[in-house]
């Protein structure tokens, strides 16, 4: 399975959304890593054929996309970031009308229903009313909508948002182990989602591909920028205003500073590995939330 | 017996060689083997929006139902008019439909729907030819019914109080649904239909007057207008968010 996307542009009016991007995918996961409004969605939207491009075309296997219509959309899987439901159809019915649209028989559909409910942890639930479903259980039976007719190429939009770590790192291992005979495109701003799990990342940028590499080889490209520097808690904006600063790890009377600097930010800073988060605060530094100070 | 270990194993195989097979024997091998490769029942969509309106609109067989059972009631308990009831009960079953026909839209399922084999466009298009088809053979059946046992039907009669408000009513109803909610449009379509119908029930000698000529107008345009439905349907101008 090969998917090709030969200068790729979409335009709302005079904005790109998506400007010119080339690349190709077989088999593997595939991270589409991100800030808001870097084009992520847009991309999402037109490889699930939901919107077209302006410009350029996207193959597969050497075919246009929209010229094998049905037939493309036959062998994919989408779960968009905001996703719709039924909300007075129980878990069952869902799954079953969903996977009428996608052309399956009822008996195929009985079949596959049955094993996603389980793969999901749902089962219990079939049941109930997609309304009464939490966020991270309406995000499940999303997963296992997409999933429904066995596609060769799946494409998840934001996935885990409203699942809880525990339900993540399942999701994780259920893309991983589905991985080996399809092209799985997760898009995500959350970078733990991809770090483990991605044969290759691409970095997006207000509609522009930066890079489409391993994590491995991304990482290398920040190798020697990554610094550790123990300071007192009142040098923090000091740090902030000057450098890009990630974790902020607080020990007793002092804090450790996660720096990312092509220069060594204090004499006493150590060099330290980098890791994908580093990574996404070296390109989106404006849009990047360190989230919590850990103590 | 003594097992050789993987060095000695590898030595002795190591010994032997084998021929990779060209790539014209690969593709040869693999395009025999295609026969054999079973393949993917087709499900016909149409069968499938059947078997959908069977299993979830229950809503559509029940208001044909319904239909049927009020016109012959009105008429032949009630003693009403056949051809004000067929104006103001025909649309109905077809109104209320449309609520269920873009349920996927109204309901914030159109993202996903559109990523499936099945289009969003095909399929309201083609549960608008199922739903039309079966109320069209309700309407007939009860038509029938009316001329084998109360009055004959006059052709123009029926183009008046049964035709013309039936296409108007639908293909209005058709196009705010287009445009907005189907929820909001079905309603407002069944209101106006109503109110120009007991109007039209007040008043029928002035209705009676107005020309055939007229009316048979009013047919053109509203099949001319379904027409132009259909085409906004095909080309997805149904869909809610901009692209």
């Amino acid at each position: 399975m090969n998917l090709a996307i030969e200068h790729v542009t979409k335009k709302y009016g005079n904005h790109h959304a998506i400007d010119d991007i080339s690349c190709e995918f077989s088999n593997g996961v595939y991270g589409i890593l991100g800030a808001n409004g870097s084009g992520k969605t847009t991309l999402m939207r037109m490889l699930a054929t939901v919107t077209t491009p302006t410009a350029g075309i996207i193959r597969v296997n050497g075919k246009n996309i929209l010229s094998l219509g049905d037939d493309y959309r036959d062998m994919i899987g989408y779960l968009p970031q905001h996703i719709g439901l039924y909300k007075n159809f129980t878990a069952d019915k869902f799954l079953h009308y969903i996977a009428a649209l996608k052309g399956l028989s009822k008996k195929e559909a009985a079949l596959k229903i049955e094993e996603l409910l389980d793969l999901v942890n749902l089962m219990d639930v079939r049941k109930k009313k997609v309304g009464t479903f939490s966020g991270g259980m309406k995000q499940r039976i999303g997963i296992a909508q997409a999933l429904l007719n066995d596609p060769k190429i799946l494409i998840v939009d934001e996935p885990t948002a409203g699942l809880d770590p525990k339900e993540r790192i399942r999701f994780r291992n259920l893309l991983s182990s589905i991985s080996g005979e399809r092209i799985v495109l997760l898009s995500t701003h959350i970078v733990s989602d991809i770090e483990f799990i991605a044969k290759e990342v691409l970095i997006l940028k207000n509609g522009r591909l930066l890079h489409k590499r391993n994590p491995q080889e991304l990482l290398h490209e920040i190798a020697g920028k990554v610094w550790l520097v123990t300071t007192a808690e009142s040098e923090i904006p000091r740090y902030q205003d000057m450098f890009k600063v990630g974790n902020i790890v607080r020990s007793e009377s002092r804090v450790e500073l996660r720096i990312i600097s092509d220069d060594r930010p204090s004499l006493a800073a150590i060099l330290t590995t980098p890791n994908l988060e580093d990574l996404y605060l070296y390109f989106f530094e404006e849009d990047f939330d360190a989230g919590p100070v850990k103590v | 017996m003594i097992k050789p270990n993987d060095q000695e194993l590898e030595e002795w195989l190591n010994e032997f060689t084998i021929e990779y097979p060209s790539e014209e024997k690969i593709e040869q091998t693999i395009a025999m083997l295609h026969h054999y490769v079973p393949k993917k029942k087709k499900v016909h969509l149409f069968r499938q929006v059947y078997k959908e309106l069977l299993g979830v609109s229950r809503v559509f067989w029940m208001t044909n139902l319904i239909y049927l059972a009020a016109g012959i009631g009105f008429i032949f308990i009630g003693g009403g008019n056949p051809y004000i009831t067929l104006f103001l009960l025909a649309p109905l079953p077809v109104l209320i439909s449309l609520i269920d026909v873009f349920r996927g839209r109204d309901e914030g399922m159109i993202e996903l729907e559109l990523s499936f084999k099945h289009s969003p466009s095909q399929l309201i298009l083609s549960k608008l030819a199922t739903i039309g088809l079966f109320n069209l053979v309700c309407n007939v059946l009860l038509i029938a019914v009316i001329h084998i046992f109360t009055e004959h039907i006059l052709l123009s009669s029926l183009l008046k109080y049964w035709v013309v408000p039936y296409m108007v009513s639908i293909s209005l109803c058709l196009f705010l649904s287009i445009k907005f909610r189907a929820v909001f449009a079905a309603p407002i379509s069944i209101a106006i239909l109503f109110s120009l119908g007991m109007a039209i029930s007040q008043m029928a000698q002035v209705y009676e007057a107005v020309p055939t000529g007229m009316f048979l107008f009013l047919f053109m345009a509203a099949l001319f207008v379904l027409g132009l439905e259909v085409k906004m349907i095909y080309k997805g101008a149904y869909h809610e968010f901009s692209d």
